[in-house]
């Protein structure tokens, strides 16, 4: 069995574990239930073969995340569902763009060279959203507006150049 | 920019403009781990600068199941630096069916290092042309992909398949002067003995009429043999869209364009001079020639041809007959519809003589008819039809074969040149 196919029910796993337990351990069952939904079409989207599915249950997953952290669920719970629940939906697609190619060396290489990236970009994503929640940091709010302009801002930029370097190859 | 990526940019903001609303630290935390992932990407998005590949393409072919076999194989070699994830997919051109492997393929290249690409495809004819492959080289998650095209060219052209026919015995009125084996109706040099005529200086004495000149003194007889020259043939291909019957994966025309081939080949081999027009949405012209060279100027054609998208406006009424000597034989290989018939009162007008091959599309398609009363009078009525314009198109002394596709062209064609001859001698 292919690495991509192991890891994608594992992540979506740990997605469920930690949205519907942070959930019940604030008793709000309606909300530990509303996970199972987006989780169980995710698990089932390759069989259904609709291409709007898979994002729309990874946003809907991460509304289910951000609710909960409103509604005073664990931080750390919600924060590792929704990056399992993004883990989940890049093995998703993975394995539908690598749908009906043969196993192989190259194959395999590729898939543990990606798990390998997953793991490193989300692991360095949880460990700083960590240390961010051990360390308290004040900022003003006028700042904090002009640090998501920003961040909006660099995406444009890093985007266009990347697409500038593309065209100048 | 991927459509991924712009999921996860937007959900990024959004958590973070959550959490600017609801004055929610958290909120932004949530944000990190999307952020990481996007810049992981960022990061490790290939540069085309830095990419160096090089592709080579080897073919084989092999003979399978009457289909010709081909496989592909592309070898791609990493001359860059660094690890490279790729995605390399090869054009599929009209014709072909993959048969085995995958025209698609992931690697993850290491400087140095090489992968291959290779599947197997079925055609029964076409011209094949392969100039690149396409390659895109992307980040690990997909986020960021940069799209290339790799030189690995290469050529291969699959010829329709010929069925060999006996010798056709030709008798047209009007021949070439040069040599061949249609008796000419002319004295000359032949086997034949054709009559006797004066001596005239100049004359070989092998072929003095000793007999008649010992009854007449002082006169010199010659014997005269019938020439035999070759014919002038004008093939004519009907390439249009709506000619063509598909019944699963038989086509109508396939069985059209394999017995032009065959004629051809039958034609040329017999020593004849022959030219050919496919006529479809874009005419294609063979000019007039002898030999092996051309039967290949003419497969080479007969393999490229495609059925146009759109030639609904196309009458046979537009053949361009210029091309063609008025002394020609026209062998025309038409399904024919209702409106094609004037065409040939234009040749039997410009003197040609005219072989009409018609394969019958109503009873090549009768297996995909409704066999209920309705079905069955449908296609009574599509007979009738069909048997009324042959005739009108026999009454312009057109010699016209309506071949159902399953039975072998070659005896037919003996048959109607046979009668043909028989009549006018």
């Amino acid at each position: 069995m292919s690495l991509r196919r192991v890891l994608f029910p594992f992540c979506l796993g740990i997605s469920l574990v930690c949205l519907a337990g942070g959930y019940g351990m604030t008793a709000q069952w309606l909300g530990a239930g509303a996970v199972l939904l987006p989780i169980l079409a995710l698990l089932f989207s390759k069989k259904l073969a609709a291409a709007w599915l898979p994002p729309t249950c990874l946003v809907s997953l991460v509304c289910l995340a951000a609710a909960g952290l409103l509604e005073g669920a664990p931080t750390f719970l919600m924060i590792l569902g929704a990056t399992a629940a993004l883990a989940s939906w890049d093995l998703m697609n993975l394995d539908r763009s690598m749908a009906g190619s043969a196993s192989s060396e190259t194959v395999r290489r590729f898939e543990k060279r990606h798990a390998l990236s997953l793991a490193i970009a989300l692991g360095l994503g949880l460990l700083m959203a960590t240390s961010g929640k051990l360390f308290s940091l004040q900022i003003p709010f006028a700042l904090l507006i002009l640090l998501v302009l920003f961040d909006l801002f660099s995406l444009d930029r890093v985007s266009r150049y990347l697409g500038n370097r593309n065209a100048r190859g | 920019m991927t459509h991924k990526a712009l999921i996860v940019a937007l959900l990024s903001f959004g958590l973070l403009l959550a959490a600017l609303i609801a004055r929610n630290g958290d909120l932004a935390l949530m944000a990190l781990p999307f952020l990481t992932y996007l810049g992981a990407g960022i990061l490790t998005a290939p540069s085309l600068e830095k990419i160096r590949l090089r592709g080579t393409r080897s073919l084989n072919v092999t003979p399978c199941d009457g289909n010709t076999a081909i496989e592909v194989g592309v070898t791609i070699h990493n001359d860059g630096v660094g690890m490279v994830p790729l995605r390399f997919s090869d054009l599929l051109q009209p014709g072909m069916k993959v048969t085995g492997g995958d025209p698609h393929q992931w690697a993850v290249l290491a400087a140095g290092e090489e992968t291959e690409l290779r599947y197997t495809f079925q055609a029964e004819r076409g011209s094949f042309r392969w100039e690149t492959l396409r390659t895109v080289a992307s980040d690990p998650f997909g986020l960021f992909e940069s799209e290339l095209e790799l030189p690995a060219s290469a050529e291969l052209q699959i010829q329709p398949k010929i069925k060999r026919f006996r010798p056709i015995p030709l008798r047209p009125d009007s021949t070439l002067h040069s040599p061949g084996s249609i008796p000419a109706r002319l004295g000359g040099s032949g086997t034949d003995f054709w009559g006797v005529r004066e001596y005239h200086p100049g004359d070989s004495l092998r072929r003095l009429d000793w007999r008649l000149t010992a009854r007449h003194p002082h006169q010199f007889f010659t014997k005269e043999f019938e020439q035999e020259e070759i014919a002038d043939i004008g093939l004519i291909l009907d390439a249009r869209q709506r000619m063509d019957v598909r019944v699963g994966e038989d086509s109508l025309f396939e069985h059209t364009l394999s017995a032009t081939a065959s004629l051809a080949e039958a034609f040329l081999h017999q020593g004849h001079r022959v030219s050919l027009l496919i006529f479809g949405d874009k005419m294609t012209p063979v000019f007039p020639g002898y030999s092996k060279v051309q039967l290949n100027r003419i497969l080479r054609n007969l393999a490229k041809v495609r059925l146009g998208p759109d030639s609904s406006r196309l009458s046979l009424g537009f053949l361009p007959l210029r091309m063609f000597s008025s002394r020609a034989l026209m062998v025309i290989l038409s399904p024919l519809e209702s409106g094609d018939w004037p065409i040939f009162s234009r040749l039997r007008a410009r003197g040609n003589e005219v072989l009409l091959i018609c394969p019958d599309p109503i009873d090549f398609a009768l297996p995909s008819f409704a066999q209920d009363l309705p079905g069955r009078l449908g296609v009574r009525a599509a007979r009738v039809e069909r048997r009324l314009e042959l005739r009108k198109i026999a009454q312009l002394h057109i010699r016209v074969i309506d071949w159902q596709v399953d039975q072998p062209l070659s005896p037919l064609v003996h048959n109607t040149l046979r009668q043909a001859r028989g009549l006018r001698g």
